[in-house]
């Protein structure tokens, strides 16, 4: 079975870069094919990538507590740019303080991202829910002749 | 002048240490004989008449017999040759995201030597078929995806292209996976599928699909412009002359010291072309970060708009800022109409004379301006980060002028007038050479040095920056 592809990258201002490199050994260790774009990462950049690298899914982090601002958008972004269908997660600090952990998802629910995980998220069950969903995604497309 | 009279030359001569340089242009065809002297280059003779359109040999044919009349080394020893006539080699690109495939299909265009007549993102319409059909270019060069990345638009690309009338050749370079696809589906077209351009993201791989558009050009367009006919005559095949120029540009910031990091500006009537070498970065990844695929070691850019005849009203229009003030503005613009109804006109005063050196110092400026990359302060909750795109000038030590006007042109004088900006309409700092020497190729001696250096790489490079220093020295 052909690996899927899928886009990491931290958003925005943000340069905490640790968390991003345990992801990117993380999931190519799962069997994914990482295209990791690093820190300070814009949602275009994120975008260009997923087209050009024929990505199923962007995982966005976003750390330094201005996640809110810098995320929103992104799904009509993709909309817009032709890959409307693309699987979005969000994960990290996704907000300043100590929120309500169902308003950070409603929140961030209404920006279209598909699952939302905080900074303790169980890497494994996420993997897993990757695979799932880029499973489900997966439409023959493309060399039928 | 010659700095050397064929006639008094030391004796002894013999065929391999003597070489002919020639470069059929668009409108004059050069030609050089140079000597081999203790490992550099010494110009024996030089000679020019106009482009024969009609038969491209002649010219050629013309100088040799000239060169030769009464020098028995121009008789035996080995002629190059380059060609931009015709129209050089027309290439459409096709690419997928702006600022990737497509910007790596158009960077690896220009460094095979390629005029990009146009270039095109994302998917292909009907309109964009009859378009390339309009300009009938030599080449397609397809790209789109990384490895096993996008498809549907590389498919939907190729199916498009199958709808021309042309019949260009066509270079794949995309994703790998759809290059047998690529290759049964163009099967009416002369197609060569190389190595993607773009593998990955972060690794550019231009030398597999530079390498095909130069087999193809010589195998197949010098035949179209009667150019095969030379083949005989010279040691190794005609190449597009900027092609050369960028081989030469690399070998001389690789051979040369005190040269490893310089920028050409090649200014011709019609464009302007900026070659750079050696513009490392300084993204550490931590304060500076650098965006979009790492420079490639020469850089090429042309200017359609910029230029001293028949660009120069759209030059003026692009360059409005550099003067800023409305009565220089208009009086330019009366200028640039009328030098651009006549691509061999020579200004006739010395007022006219003054426009033309502040139409260059406006058109340096310009492609300086936008051959150099961008760098941007982020300012972040912890301080500020740089975010920096393409090459990096700012270590540049020398910048050379060539093409006819800035040939003849003292460079100190250009010099005072070119002004470079600091910042661009986003407001993000230009990184521009900070305080270049600048030398002119005197004699615009530049097409027949790189072409002397495809044969003598070493004694070439020493002799173009001997030369170029002149001024200075
Ligand atoms: C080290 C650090 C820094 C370093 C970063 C160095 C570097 N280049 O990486 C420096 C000193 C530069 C820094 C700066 C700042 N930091 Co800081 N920093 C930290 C610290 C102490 C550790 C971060 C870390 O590396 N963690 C280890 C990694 C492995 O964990 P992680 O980053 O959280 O990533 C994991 C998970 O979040 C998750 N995850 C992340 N993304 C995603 C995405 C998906 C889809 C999924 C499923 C999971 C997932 O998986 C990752 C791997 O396990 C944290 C506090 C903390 N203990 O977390 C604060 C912290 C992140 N920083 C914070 C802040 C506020 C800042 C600053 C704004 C101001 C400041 N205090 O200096 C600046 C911002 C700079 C900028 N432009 O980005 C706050 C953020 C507050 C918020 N969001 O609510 C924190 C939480 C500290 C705090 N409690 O106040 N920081």
């Amino acid at each position: 079975m052909e690996a899927h592809t899928i886009v990491l990258g931290v958003i925005g201002s943000d340069c905490h870069a640790v968390g991003n490199k345990i992801l990117e050994a993380f999931f190519s260790d799962r069997g994914f094919r990482v295209i990791n774009l690093g820190v300070m990462v814009s949602q275009d950049e994120f975008i260009d990538a997923a087209i050009e690298t024929g990505a199923a899914a962007i995982l966005v982090s976003s750390l330094y507590g201005h996640g809110e601002i810098d995320c929103a958008g992104f799904r009509d972004r993709c909309i817009e740019r032709g890959v409307g269908d693309i699987i979005l997660y969000v994960g990290g600090n996704l907000v300043i303080g100590k929120h309500d952990p169902a308003e950070v998802e409603t929140l961030y629910r209404s920006m279209g991202y598909d699952r939302i995980f905080g900074p303790d998220a169980d890497l494994d069950a996420v993997a897993d829910l990757l695979a799932c969903d880029c499973a489900a995604k997966a439409v023959p497309t493309g060399t039928s002749r | 002048m010659n700095p050397m009279d064929p006639s008094g030359a030391p004796a002894p001569h013999s065929a391999d240490n003597s070489v002919i340089a020639v470069d059929i242009g668009s409108t004059w065809t050069k030609a050089a004989q140079f000597s081999h002297q203790k490992g550099i280059l010494e110009l024996v003779r030089r000679v020019t008449v106009p482009t024969t359109v009609s038969h491209l040999p002649k010219g050629v044919h013309e100088l040799l017999a000239e060169l030769r009349r009464g020098s028995p080394t121009a008789t035996e020893c080995p002629v190059i040759c380059s060609s931009s006539a015709k129209g050089g080699l027309s290439v459409v690109a096709v690419g997928i995201v702006p600022d990737l495939t497509l910007a790596m299909a158009r960077q690896t265009a220009l460094s095979a030597g390629a005029r990009i007549s146009r270039v095109f993102a994302y998917e292909l319409t009907e309109e964009d078929v009859r378009a390339i059909d309009a300009i009938g270019p030599d080449i397609v060069l397809l790209t789109g995806g990384t490895d096993g990345g996008n498809r549907e638009y590389v498919e939907r690309n190729c199916r498009m292209l199958t709808r021309l009338a042309g019949r260009p050749h066509i270079v794949y370079a995309g994703n790998r996976t759809m290059a047998e696809f690529a290759a049964n589906h163009l099967g009416g077209f002369s197609v060569v599928v190389t190595d993607n351009i773009l593998p990955d993201l972060d690794t550019p791989n231009p030398e597999p699909a530079r390498a095909a558009i130069r087999a193809i050009f010589i195998r197949s367009i010098t035949h179209g412009k009667g150019l095969d006919e030379l083949r005989s005559l010279t040691a190794e095949p005609v190449e597009p002359t900027p092609l050369v120029v960028y081989e030469f540009v690399r070998t001389l910031s690789t051979s040369v010291p005190g040269w490893s990091r310089f920028c050409l500006v090649d200014l011709g009537g019609a464009t302007t072309d900026v070659y750079s070498a050696g513009t490392g970065t300084v993204a550490d990844g931590q304060r500076i970060v650098q965006k979009g695929p790492p420079p490639p070691p020469v850089l090429r850019t042309v200017e359609g708009d910029l230029g001293m005849r028949v660009s120069a009203p759209a030059a003026v229009e692009a360059q409005r800022a550099f003067w800023g003030d409305e009565a220089t503005i208009a009086d330019m613009t009366s200028h640039a109409a009328t030098v651009s109804r006549n691509p061999g006109h020579i200004a006739k005063s010395e007022a006219e004379r003054t426009r033309d050196r502040n139409l260059a110092a406006a058109c340096v400026s310009g492609a300086l301006a936008r051959h150099a990359g961008r760098i941007r302060e982020v300012f972040t909750p912890q301080g500020a980060v740089w975010v920096l795109t393409g090459s990096d000038l700012r270590g540049v030590e020398t910048v050379v002028g060539s093409g006819g006007f800035l040939a003849s042109e003292d460079p100190a004088t250009m010099e005072a007038l070119i002004h470079l900006p600091e910042r661009d309409e986003q407001n993000r700092a230009v990184l521009l050479p900070q305080n270049p020497r600048w030398y002119r190729d005197r004699e615009n001696l530049l097409p027949l040095f790189a072409n002397a250096a495809r044969l003598f790489p070493h004694a070439a490079c020493a002799a173009t920056a001997n030369h170029w220093k002149g001024d200075a020295a």
